[in-house]
């Protein structure tokens, strides 16, 4: 049943990067799990108009022309600590030397280049949960949600790992724009021309529908702030 | 039965030797690698060990080694197929592209590269590996830990405070002006300014606990299998993690438990027989992975 509704993810670990957008999030779920076309290997290559979108339980909603999903930017918990992490790389050259072919035992440059050793800098911040207004099928939104395991950037050592889900029935629809002493304050990532009248927003330029790296969806954007 | 599904490997690892698992220097001395945990209304900063870390130790260095003698590779690689089968490859090519019936090949004849993902030469091939970092079991990190390892109750003694297990070390390097008989051996140079150098640092000290666990996500039996004779293997060489192991720091010894294996296996393949039948697997694809080897990372000599 379409509901108004908060989703809460609680984290075990710290959040690498930023957080993720949910229709995003339920759109690539989705897309895996019915074995879509482009589901994991869509590139910037491909225009967003040849592939089938998954039907993903968010409602939508047409705004000065465009459709767009019922749910809000992800909103941090309090950020209690901020500092920045390295993952590094190198290839093993004491390891792989005899294991090379003696023909391609040779220098190798690994200060740049093709092999060069990685010292890379990873924003991490200590937060306990992340949350998004939807408006949504929650029973649908949770079957998709539940089997992710982490969010955010370098899921794959350990960051952002999810401890739970929560939902919270909302009586407003907040998922778009929440009322503040009679005006509209923006809570989701939209093209600018249907904002004009709104609060609390940056202007700036980038992706305003899932999804958002594609530079299909890049257009002028109000990012809420 | 369900041949696709998740699998969770949980670990308590006992440190058998000093950890020295380091995050920089201050001064002369390599401090701990820490990271910053919310605990009793403060931050607080906690020894950890880095999920890259035991990702490259128990799964990937391991498993690789493997494959490179089972397929009878060493001596025959090329710089390229090296670095992708020991540290997951780069991309180097500036068109990418995706080619499907290379990465179904290689998903056929390896589960461990199935199971790590990696970078060809033009394109990302993705993952189904996530591990943990490893928690030092003490009083701050109590309840993230009970929480991760499906309500594990750790054992009494544990939850003292971190500072409680973390130690120094300090050692001294040798000078061979300073050796017996140097004076006959060296002759002048014996004379000349001593270079004994004092080196010191941290550790967390024999007998603390880490918790830390691996999530295989949408995956077969097969790369359950790889994952399981990758941690064997480490486990067989003393579980090294960090540094110095040289001389005899970063030893640890892992209790593990799994969580999914039977609801989606059934009950008859218990975790030596998924080794087992991973390993029969690459006995019977040693020839195909080299063919793919070779066709992933073209090169004048041939690897068959």
């Amino acid at each position: 049943m379409i509901k108004n509704w908060k989703v809460t993810a609680h984290l075990l670990s710290p959040l690498c990067g930023d957080a993720p957008f949910i229709d995003s999030l339920l759109e690539y779920e989705l897309s895996m799990r019915l074995g879509m076309k482009h589901a994991r290997k869509l590139t910037r290559n491909v225009s967003l108009s040849e592939i089938k979108r998954p039907p993903i339980p968010l409602a939508q909603r047409t705004i000065c022309g465009h459709d767009v999903y019922c749910c809000s930017d992800p909103i941090l918990g309090e950020v209690k600590a901020e500092w920045s992490d390295h993952q590094s790389k190198r290839f093993d050259t004491d390891l792989s030397a005899l294991m090379l072919h003696p023909l391609h035992r040779k220098k190798l440059l690994t200060s740049s280049g093709p092999y060069k050793s990685r010292f890379v800098p990873l924003r991490i911040r200590l937060i306990d949960k992340i949350c998004w207004f939807v408006r949504g099928d929650r029973k649908e939104i949770n079957k998709l949600l539940k089997k992710i395991p982490s969010l955010g950037h370098l899921r794959n050592v350990g960051y952002g790992i999810i401890g739970g889900w929560e939902y919270e029935e909302q009586e407003e629809d907040n998922s778009i724009f929440a009322m503040h002493q009679g005006k509209k304050v923006l809570m989701k990532t939209m093209p600018i021309e249907a904002v004009k009248d709104w609060y609390g927003f940056r202007h700036s330029y980038g992706g305003a529908f899932p999804p958002y790296w594609h530079p299909d969806t890049f257009m002028e954007i109000a990012i809420p702030c | 039965m369900k041949q696709i599904g998740i699998c969770k490997i949980h670990f308590l690892s006992e440190a058998l030797s000093p950890i020295t698992h380091m995050m920089g220097v201050s001064g002369n001395e390599s401090i701990i690698n820490r990271e910053k945990v919310f605990y009793d209304n403060d931050v607080v900063e906690i020894p950890v060990l880095s999920g890259n870390a035991l990702r490259h130790k128990m799964i990937r260095q391991p498993g690789a080694l493997y494959l490179i003698d089972q397929c009878g590779l060493r001596g025959k690689l090329t710089i390229d197929q090296a670095n992708y089968m020991l540290t997951g490859g780069s991309l180097t090519e500036s068109s990418t592209n995706d080619n499907i019936p290379l990465i179904a090949e290689l998903q056929e004849v390896s589960p461990l590269y199935r199971l790590l993902g990696g970078s060809l030469k033009n394109q990302v091939v993705g993952g189904s590996l996530f591990v943990s970092r490893g928690l030092l079991c003490c009083a701050e990190n109590q309840e993230v830990i009970e929480k991760l390892s499906g309500d594990y109750e750790l054992p009494d003694g544990v939850l003292k405070p971190a500072q409680h297990f973390v130690s120094k070390y300090q050692y001294t390097r040798g000078d061979a002006s300073r050796m017996k008989d140097a004076t006959e051996i060296l002759g002048e140079i014996a004379e000349k300014k001593s270079n004994l150098m004092i080196y010191s640092g941290e550790n967390i000290i024999p007998g603390a606990l880490f918790y830390h666990d691996i999530t295989l996500y949408n995956v077969s039996p097969l790369e359950v299998g790889s994952a399981l004779h990758a941690i064997k293997l480490w486990q067989d060489n003393d579980g090294i993690i960090g540094g110095s192991a040289r001389i005899g720091h970063g030893k640890l010894k892992s209790s593990i438990w799994i969580d999914g294996l039977t609801d989606w296996f059934g009950t008859e393949r218990g975790p030596d027989e998924l080794v087992q039948e991973y390993i029969d697997h690459v006995q019977a694809n040693t020839d195909a992975f080299k063919r793919w080897l070779s066709k992933a990372f073209p090169s004048k000599v041939e690897l068959l």
